[in-house]
């Protein structure tokens, strides 16, 4: 026995109806959202048919460089998705995003390929691309968290901050208040994560195993490390944020940048 | 500038020449408006004075003040201080040397001891010394030292003001900048802080540059000022010039309060000198 009920065609069709429910309650409601839904149904449908095909063809090639590109796209992706989350009218802010993601990135998958999953050879697709997915999709979460809270907090205590500016404070004393505050919200989703992991909600990873008929120890060891792993990213992916962001509101003399607010 | 018979006696503790800030803001339909907050001010304080910037509202005396302590940079002109332009000097130096106490009190979360401890800490001051020269600082603004454990937002707000003028303090500053200190405060309590800056400057010594809307006060406590209508430094002189004999019509319709303060730069003291019946 493969152990697992297939779905058909049919199946997916007949599951539009559950996003149905979500339409009729946006329009019923009348919460002007309707377009968005619309067009999230389609997206679902058509980017994981994509993806699909596009992993397949990846993994079968197994060669670095289209790997690599994949992670390139991916990366660009979720620096847009932070960037746009950050409603401001400061130049950069993409950039801004793509380089803390993209260190948090870099340095969790370091790590994990050098020390903790020594595949060989490093790129292997399988295993390379939906750990690095992880990691780069809830860094992203705590980028856009960061850099729109410390944006917020500064803009909130401006009064204080430059106070403090004009005591004879640097920038990085005027605004440490903002920062750690910006860097505790990018971070507590990740935390809560780690706390009720299992108790709730079961890992995307285990899931996907148990439903396939194959949850191992295995399955949970690498979730384990999934943890951990996007534990890592964030921290990190915070605090580069967090320092680019305050590199951006303040110019070289202290001096607050209100136009940015 | 010496025998200019507007200098002030003695040596001079901030020169600023040709002052101009133009600020861009985003308008309603999405692109940039510009506008000129300060048009080319020149004045000089002299050292242990008190001297007034006084004008309606929206002439830019906030601005002019965040200038003289680095907040803000301004596009053409220059700030002397003991001399010495402040583009060479470290800002952090500058700001502890030219101390600024803002319209609203802004103080830190925390107790008075957090607020005026954090300009001591900044200084280099020992944890284990700050509340003894804390509560000294506290003395001179008015302040028991019994304030230091306080929690800082259950004061009025006559006394968070004090705190923050002991905070400012707390730097031994050589030049203390005051942005309309009384302005959310009851009559009473405004009173009381106008002589608690005049004494200020006699006990401690320290040059002030206090800005208000109320001619009452400039004339208690300054020896001299600048008057700023509209971006524009129209007069500078002793108070009792300004006050009995000024030599610009936009002064004189300021001081009698019969000048309409939302005029633009240069257009309100335009329309002053016209309505005034003297060109210049």
């Amino acid at each position: 026995m493969t152990g697992y009920f297939e779905l058909t065609w049919l199946d997916v069709t007949v599951s539009v109806s559950l996003v149905g429910v979500l339409l009729v309650v946006v329009l019923v409601q009348r919460l002007g959202i309707a377009r968005g839904v619309f067009i999230g149904m389609i997206r679902t449908f058509a980017q994981l048919m994509i993806i699909g095909y596009v992993l397949k063809f990846i993994f079968d090639l197994s060669k670095w460089y289209w790997v690599l590109l994949m992670l390139a796209v991916m990366l660009v992706v979720a620096a847009r998705t932070a960037a746009q989350r950050d409603e401001s009218r400061q130049p950069g802010r993409m950039t801004t995003a793509g380089a803390a993601i993209a260190i948090g990135a870099v340095v969790t998958m370091g790590t994990v390929m050098a020390f903790v999953v020594r595949v060989r050879p490093w790129y292997t697709p399988e295993i390379l691309i939906p750990l690095s997915g992880m990691v780069i999709g809830n860094t992203m979460n705590a980028v856009a968290l960061t850099t729109t809270r410390f944006r917020s907090e500064v803009s909130h205590q401006r009064g204080q901050v430059e106070a403090a500016l004009a005591l004879g404070a640097t920038s990085s004393q005027a605004s440490s208040r903002p920062f750690r505050e910006a860097m505790r919200a990018g971070l507590i989703p990740t935390m809560n994560a780690l706390m009720v992991v299992g108790l709730v909600q079961l890992p995307g990873m285990m899931s996907g195993q148990i439903i396939a008929g194959i949850l191992s120890v295995q399955a949970v060891r690498y979730q384990i490390v999934v943890m951990y792993m996007i534990a890592c990213g964030a921290a990190v992916g915070s605090l580069v944020a967090a320092l680019l962001m305050r590199r951006q509101l303040f110019t070289l003399r202290h001096q607050l940048r209100s136009e940015y607010l | 500038m010496g025998d200019s018979p507007a200098a002030p006696q003695g040596a001079t503790k901030l020169g600023v020449v040709g002052l101009s800030l133009t600020r861009s803001s985003a308008s309603s339909d999405g692109g940039l408006s510009e506008r000129e907050v300060l048009r080319d001010v020149t004045f000089s304080v002299g050292e242990g004075e008190v001297f007034g910037v006084i004008g309606p509202s929206g002439a830019g005396k906030t601005t002019l003040l965040r200038l003289l302590n680095g907040l803000e940079t301004a596009d053409r002109g220059s700030i002397a201080l003991d001399g010495m332009d402040i583009v060479g000097l470290e800002m952090t130096d500058l700001r502890r040397r030219v101390g600024m106490v803002f319209q609203a009190p802004a103080l830190f979360h925390g107790t008075v001891g957090t607020n005026v401890g954090y300009a001591l800490e900044l200084d280099g001051v020992p944890r284990g010394e700050r509340e003894g020269r804390g509560a000294a600082c506290l003395e001179r603004a008015g302040l028991p030292p019994s304030f230091w454990g306080r929690d800082a937002r259950e004061l009025s707000q006559g006394e968070q003001q004090r705190v923050a003028i002991a905070r400012a303090l707390a730097a031994d500053p050589e030049v203390l900048l005051l942005d309309e200190p009384t302005s959310a405060l009851d009559p009473a309590a405004a009173s009381r802080i106008v002589s608690l800056v005049g004494g200020l400057n006699e006990e401690v010594g320290v040059t002030i540059v206090f800005v208000t809307h109320l001619m009452e006060q400039a004339r208690q406590i300054c020896d001299r000022a600048l008057v700023l209508i509209g971006g524009e430094g129209v007069e500078e002189g002793t108070i009792p010039e300004l006050f009995d004999c000024p030599s610009c019509d936009a002064t004189r319709l300021f001081i009698q309060g019969r000048l309409d303060p939302h005029g633009l730069v240069g257009d309100a003291v335009r329309e002053a000198s016209a309505e005034a019946g003297g060109g210049r």
